[in-house]
């Protein structure tokens, strides 16, 4: 796994990016803040905000590393949420993108996920856009804090110029030893509509299994890790499965009255599998590559309620 | 690495840098002021007790909770009137609250005298603590039982509750030491 940082960072964009990410966090510091708060990077819990009550969520995602060159892929989104109901929150939030590729094909060229047709494959290439919009809905049904275990539906559709997707999930959550322990579990299936290098559209899908487990410190501080299994379909059906892959990484969650934050990094595991040539060319050490698998995940994202 | 594109990051970064901002502790109550307003003009001494270990596993079997701390620190009345001051887990930090039980072992009232939390300072209201008053460990002090639970605020009334019915298993074998 390769990653060219220096080259990275030289977009003008990322500065502008990274700054604004973290006047998020200098608004943060400043204000009181959350008792609803994202303790996972990737896995949802099933807590939703008290009625009345709005949250503001900053979130970078990184994807870093295929099998030669170098590449980065980073996710921002900037989400507003609000408790309708105590059990019952909707948020929006608007995606971008950030992707830098140089010479990252097995030939020696630049391209893959994100890298338009039209870019020259002897060059590096390093592109911000916006993606989409999201409007997601999570409704509990039941609370991990009184029932036998929390469960809750989330739906999410995302708008966007080349991209719609729509992304179901089934959330569940069970707390141990005095709710020192959390332990959460989501079942997801994301479709996604998106138009491709020529203009045209086509659709793919996703299973993911994700399981993270979250423990009490010390006041303020949680460790654990998480646990992400996706599932590749390359269209709505079934029978067009493309891959499975697995990650694996710890996490860090610290929370005051004021703020949280949360650090969570993902490790591709050596047990790939693809479901055709084409896929399994793309495997290298056991991980899966290609256009859409990079070898670590990362994630940090900050919470403001208000 | 061009040098501008550095300063652009570091310039970035000097304009957001964060002003960390250390949260105080909300306290409501002092000891002496939970004291008298359950024992109004009863003098309570203060006393260091010590459970054994077969008595802290006693506890957590009846209460369903797990014991802290073996030290317990008990204001005791004349009459084996007691408060006693305890904590329970919030979503961050600790909640700090009094109770005080009758010479029957009756609760006469609870006290929240350290809430830290943004949320679920519900429990703080008088209509909630009054639920407690008069329960003693013949009740099953459950939530959404006999306790209503707090919409948006019951991981506090959830723990709260736990606590009191620790409290009351407490004070029953803490009352038979002395």
């Amino acid at each position: 796994m390769k990653c060219d940082w220096n080259s990275w960072i030289k977009s003008k964009w990322q500065g502008v990016f990274l700054a604004s990410f973290l006047a998020c966090a200098g608004i943060l510091f400043t204000r009181e803040a959350s008792a609803h708060e994202g303790i996972f990077g990737f896995v949802y819990t099933t807590e939703t905000l008290p009625k009345g009550k709005w949250e503001l969520e900053q979130v970078y995602q990184g994807k870093y590393g295929k099998t030669h060159g170098s590449y980065a892929h980073s996710f921002f989104r900037t989400e507003l949420e609000y408790g309708f109901t105590d059990n019952f929150q909707g948020s929006v939030y608007i995606n971008s993108r950030h992707v830098y590729a140089n010479k990252n094909n097995s030939d020696g060229t630049t391209g893959g996920e994100d890298v338009p047709e039209g870019a020259d494959p002897h060059k590096s290439y390093n592109k911000y856009k916006f993606e989409t919009v999201s409007f997601e809905g999570i409704y509990r049904l039941l609370s991990p804090y009184k029932d036998p275990f929390g469960f809750a539906l989330y739906l999410e559709p995302a708008v966007g110029p080349d991209k719609y997707e729509i992304e179901p999930k089934l959330l569940f959550q069970k707390n141990f030893l005095d709710d020192r322990l959390i332990v959460a579990y989501n079942f997801v299936w994301e479709m996604e509509w998106a138009r491709n290098k020529k203009s045209v559209w086509e659709h793919e899908m996703e299973f993911q299994n994700n399981l993270g487990a979250s423990y009490r410190l010390s006041d303020n501080w949680r460790g654990g890790v998480e646990f992400q299994n996706v599932n590749k379909f390359g269209t709505f059906s079934l029978r067009d499965i493309e891959h499975n892959a697995y990650f694996l990484g710890p996490n860090v969650h610290y929370a005051q009255k004021d703020y949280w934050i949360t650090t969570a990094v993902l490790f591709q595991l050596p047990f790939a599998h693809g479901h055709s040539e084409e896929q399994r060319d793309a495997i290298e050490g056991g991980r899966i590559f290609g256009h859409e698998r990079e070898a670590v995940q990362l994630n940090v994202k900050m919470g403001w309620n208000f | 690495m061009r040098s501008r594109e550095w300063n652009r990051i570091l310039i970035g970064l000097a304009l957001s840098a964060p002003i960390p901002y250390v949260a105080q502790a909300a306290t409501y109550l002092t000891e002496d002021q939970a004291a008298s307003i359950f024992f109004p003009g009863v003098k309570l001494e203060p006393r260091s007790m010590e459970l054994s270990l077969p008595e802290m596993k006693k506890i957590e079997k009846a209460s369903g909770g797990r014991v802290p701390s073996s030290q317990i620190r008990v204001w005791w009345g004349p009459q084996h009137q007691a408060m006693i001051i305890d904590r329970v887990l919030g979503k961050h930090e600790f909640i700090t609250y009094a109770v005080a039980i009758s010479p029957e072992g009756k609760i006469k009232g609870i006290e929240i005298m350290e809430y830290r939390e943004t949320y679920g300072y519900q429990i703080r209201e008088p209509q909630w603590r009054g639920k407690f008053v008069g329960k003693s460990i013949q009740d099953s002090l459950k939530l959404d039982k006999d306790i209503p639970n707090i919409s948006g605020a019951t991981l506090s009334s959830k723990h709260v509750t736990g606590g009191v019915r620790r409290v009351l298993r407490t004070y029953e074998i803490l009352k038979s030491k002395i």
